[in-house]
């Protein structure tokens, strides 16, 4: 019985063995790589596609809003106005002490660089001699005289005193040394020395050079000394302005 | 004197040894027979035992891959699709007896070393695909919510893209209910993060909504500008949440990376 037994027992093991069929499964070792079925996945997800279409929505201005902005532009319209419109500055000439220099040329430059484009001209205003009682008095003054007009005011230079825009004579006929050693012209000095000293008059202190090289504001003292800056004759653009006129930049 | 044929003692002798050789030969042959006969069906049930788990789970594997290339294309496509996979899954979920061997033959595992591998085998493979369904199920579940949540989110967003002022105290109302709608969501541990993410960005929509809609009530021009500014940003963070979703989701998808295309 043993034997057959043992028999029975190799038999069934070698035969079992080899048992030919499928794999009994497709172990976990066996499984392959299936990219296709994570994008099969994917392709159920639904909340890629509804974030993707929140978004936050275009807001109508509310009625106050529009109310303060239309009268914010119709303020801003309203002072472009005021602008556009051409006050006129009257201004009356005269002179002080003896003056050799040709009035009449001194007249015509003057109106000239005051009415010109570059000029104060720009603030939109506009300059008109009259005879007398001008809102401000252009003098062509004897050197010596200019400190009668006022105790802060030398026989160097230009002054300005109160509604009188001083212009010195030696200055009008042979601009200043470093001026001129600068190279710069006489028809330019006498731009400058009438927009600076009636610029003081609108209502402008001193200014200082901004940089080197960058043009000198007209304020600029540039009849002592340029202070790295070019020659500029003409107000910059930040320079217009006018506390007298009420004219903001 | 009469002689009779009786056979002589020797005879008898031999006669009754033969019987006995014809009687344990019988039972030998009888014996073999039954041992023989069982083992061919013994042979027979184990390699039945092959069929049936192996298309078991080869079933499995095929109706998760029929239902994964179903098309999605469509809102109801979608829904035909999860419904299809959690089928496959479910149909799975109750074969976790087919590694189970009758007890005529299960013991010859214990002797018999081929018999005891392949049931170990089927186990293995039955453990990794039930893996695989656990994996299944959770990512269903995961979309789940996240369908769930996407309604609520479109919900709240389906309003005019151009909105005056008439419709803001709507729309400010409809990012309040959606958060607490987000926060009042039972999703899976899964799906928390990007549920409580989801809430508070929500959150933050409403909240932006509110501070412009007291900027416009009390008219004030600088505080209402910065609250549009603020409201904007907090709509680009909403968007952003598909970036958590995407992270999550990644993580779950990862297991079907190594599902059998076989």
């Amino acid at each position: 019985m043993c034997v057959m037994c043992s028999m029975a027992y190799s038999a069934t093991g070698v035969v079992m063995a080899t048992t030919t069929g499928l794999p009994v499964v497709t172990t976990a070792s066996q499984m392959t790589t299936n990219t296709v079925a994570v994008s099969q996945v994917a392709s159920l997800r639904t909340l890629p596609q509804v974030l993707e279409n929140v978004k936050a929505p275009a807001l109508r201005e509310p009625g106050w809003l529009v109310q303060q902005k239309a009268a914010e532009a119709a303020a801003v319209a309203q002072r472009a106005a005021q602008r556009r419109a051409v006050t006129v500055v009257t201004y009356d000439v005269t002179t002080k002490g003896t003056v050799v220099a040709n009035l009449a040329e001194f007249r015509t430059q003057a109106s000239a660089t005051l009415n010109d484009s570059r000029g104060w001209a720009r603030l939109g205003v506009s300059f008109q001699e009259v005879a007398s009682g001008g809102m401000f008095t252009l003098v062509l003054s004897e050197a010596g005289q200019i400190p009668s007009f006022s105790s802060g005011c030398g026989t160097e230079y230009s002054c300005r005193a109160g509604r009188y825009v001083i212009i010195n004579q030696d200055r009008w006929l042979g601009a200043t040394s470093s001026w001129n050693s600068a190279g710069g012209s006489l028809r330019d000095y006498r731009h400058m020395v009438v927009n600076h000293e009636t610029g003081h008059w609108l209502g402008h202190g001193h200014a200082i050079c901004t940089g080197a090289g960058q043009p000198a504001q007209v304020m600029q003292q540039q009849s002592m000394n340029l202070q790295g800056c070019a020659f500029n004759p003409w107000p910059t653009a930040s320079e217009l302005w006018s506390t007298q006129l009420g004219i903001r930049l | 004197m009469k002689r009779t044929n009786r056979p002589g003692k020797s005879a008898r002798l031999f006669i009754a040894k033969h019987k006995l050789f014809v009687g344990i030969a019988s039972g030998l042959l009888v014996v073999l027979l039954i041992i023989g006969g069982f083992t061919a069906w013994s042979l027979a049930q184990w390699r039945e035992y092959d069929q049936h788990t192996t298309s078991q789970q080869r079933a499995f594997r095929e109706s998760l891959a029929a239902a994964l290339a179903l098309p999605a294309d469509t809102s109801e496509a979608k829904a035909k699709k999860r419904v299809a996979i959690q089928a496959a899954s479910t149909a799975f979920a109750a074969q976790q007896r087919i590694c189970d061997v009758s007890w005529l033959t299960a013991w010859q595992q214990r002797l018999f070393e081929p018999a005891k591998k392949r049931v170990d085998d089927c186990r293995a493979s039955l453990a990794a695909l039930d893996t695989l369904r656990g994996d299944v199920d959770r990512t269903m579940s995961y979309l789940q919510h996240e369908q769930a949540l996407a309604s609520l989110i479109a919900t709240a967003t389906d309003g005019a893209n151009e909105q005056d002022e008439a419709l803001w105290q709507a729309t400010s109302d409809k990012w309040q209910t959606l958060t607490g709608a987000i926060k009042n969501m039972k999703v899976s541990s899964e799906f928390e993060p990007v549920r409580a993410r989801a809430g508070q960005l929500a959150e933050l929509v409403s909240a932006g909504w509110k501070e412009l809609l007291a900027a416009h009530t009390v008219k004030d021009r600088s505080r209402y500008e910065k609250a549009v500014g603020e409201l904007d940003k907090a709509y680009v963070a909403f968007q952003a949440l598909s970036q958590d979703d995407v992270t999550t989701m990644a993580a779950l998808l990862q297991p079907f990376e190594t599902l059998s295309d076989k």
